[in-house]
């Protein structure tokens, strides 16, 4: 069963019809969320969005709320160049220790994937004679797998297989399938919580360096601002001095002033 | 090494197997992510806090503020999170919404299934993480503390003008 031949029943007519169908299409062949499209998801967030909503909707002088919105713009630079890495190269480092074996407890292999990958592959690759139609299949299947590892699409592209295949191999493909898809979840388990503690563990050291950092670049933005109005002061200055425009000092002193207007206000 | 066989003890713990185990279950893993996030975050917030009314290189004018904001942005944070967070995980919600968004698939069940479940992450990624904790907590959290500040405000000016207006006893005496 392939997701591409979808039945479609509009639920709308017309233009708005076929856009529902393209969405739903979409949708279903979707694969998941990366976690480089959540960082990039929240960085944005936090670098613009935030920053951005302070300004606008807070009603305090310009000053105060530029340097508590600021602030956002940092941590999310410092989560990124810091965090992220840290995080990501950890995640891969509890990977590679979990498939050398380093997690197992005796016969206990729950979050070693690799080693329930390798028993269905060889299964796969056994149950099938050379050059049959479904050898040829396994060997796609075992490319992808190797290439991309589980994900949502070659999961439903191996159930489907197994699915096909004949009697004698299905139930040992099944049962060593879903071993490989039960170690699959329990490593990311694994990773997710482990990382969410190193972040934990990590994040009096961000926002240290986030407190240290952020009044550093306050004072640098306000200094840039400084240059900026100085400059502009100067050139208005200069614009007035070269339009010839009237200065502010008498053309005739105060006493003579007084004088014409007393003797008559409409000579002037 | 060390750190390997701390990991090992962790991941083999009772605590870590038991928990892993109740994960199978969607609505106790979205929980769980939703709850990580939002503790990681109060965390963090509070920290702030704590720094920046420490920190004698801000401005005492804008510390204040700065400070109020962050803690206004924490306890903002985990409110919205958490009930837009369980909003997006309730199963009946996000059912009536893919029943109405993906009427095209309803007579193919596993598209239908793969385009709810696409649709959910991101509904909750865009929801929770974008429109919630990016958008929705900093415009209430400054609301909130620009009411807290200007209440102060007025609080002083009656005072002072309760003083002004008070007679001086001591000079009459």
């Amino acid at each position: 069963m392939q997701i591409n031949n979808v039945n479609t029943a509009p639920g709308f007519s017309g233009n708005c019809a076929n856009i529902q169908k393209r969405l739903a299409n979409s949708f279903a062949k979707m694969d998941d969320i990366g976690e480089g499209a959540s960082i990039a998801f929240d960085f944005l967030g936090k670098a613009i969005v935030v920053p951005a909503v302070i300004m606008v909707s807070s009603d305090e002088p310009k000053e105060k709320k530029e340097y508590s919105a600021f602030k956002n713009p940092v941590a999310a630079i410092i989560q990124l160049a810091l965090e992220v890495p840290i995080l990501f190269f950890g995640s891969k480092a509890i990977e590679k220790s979990a498939n050398k074996g380093k997690f197992d407890k005796g016969a206990n292999r729950q979050y070693n994937e690799k080693f329930y990958k390798d028993i269905f592959v060889s299964n796969l690759e056994k149950s099938f004679k050379s050059n049959s139609e479904q050898s040829l299949k396994a060997k796609e299947l075992v490319e992808k797998i190797n290439k991309k590892g589980l994900g949502k699409k070659i999961i439903e592209n191996v159930d489907d297989f197994i699915a096909e295949s004949a009697k004698q191999n299905k139930d040992l493909l099944k049962k060593s399938f879903s071993e490989y898809k039960n170690a699959h979840k329990k490593l990311f388990h694994l990773q997710n919580r482990l990382c969410f503690a190193a972040a934990i563990v990590l994040t009096p050291l961000i926002c240290g360096l986030e407190n240290k950092l952020h009044p550093i670049v306050m004072d640098k933005i306000y200094e840039e601002e400084g240059k900026i109005e100085k400059a502009k002061a100067l050139k208005h200055n200069k614009t007035n001095n070269l339009d010839d425009k009237p200065a502010f000092t008498p053309k005739i002193s105060i006493d003579t002033f007084i004088k014409q207007t007393g003797n008559s206000g409409a000579n002037i | 090494m060390k750190i390997q066989s701390v990991l090992a003890n962790i991941a083999n713990s009772k605590f870590m197997v038991n928990h892993i185990k109740k994960c199978d279950d969607p609505k106790f893993l979205t929980r769980t992510l939703l709850l990580t996030s939002v503790s990681k975050d109060v965390f963090a917030y509070g920290l702030r806090v704590h720094n920046t009314l420490k920190n004698d290189k801000i401005p005492e004018d804008k510390k204040k503020y700065s400070a109020h904001m962050d803690l206004a942005s924490g306890i903002t944070t985990a409110v919205v999170q958490i009930s837009t967070g369980f909003l997006m995980s309730n199963e009946k919600f996000q059912n009536n919404i893919a029943k109405k968004i993906f009427k095209p698939l309803k007579d193919n069940k596993r598209a239908f299934n793969a385009a709810k479940t696409s649709f959910s992450a991101i509904s909750t990624m865009v929801v929770a993480t974008l429109l919630a904790k990016r958008i929705l907590t900093p415009l209430i959290a400054s609301r909130l503390v620009y009411r807290v500040e200007h209440a102060h405000d007025k609080n002083t000016k009656t005072d002072t003008n309760i003083q002004n207006k008070a007679p001086n006893v001591q000079n009459k005496m």
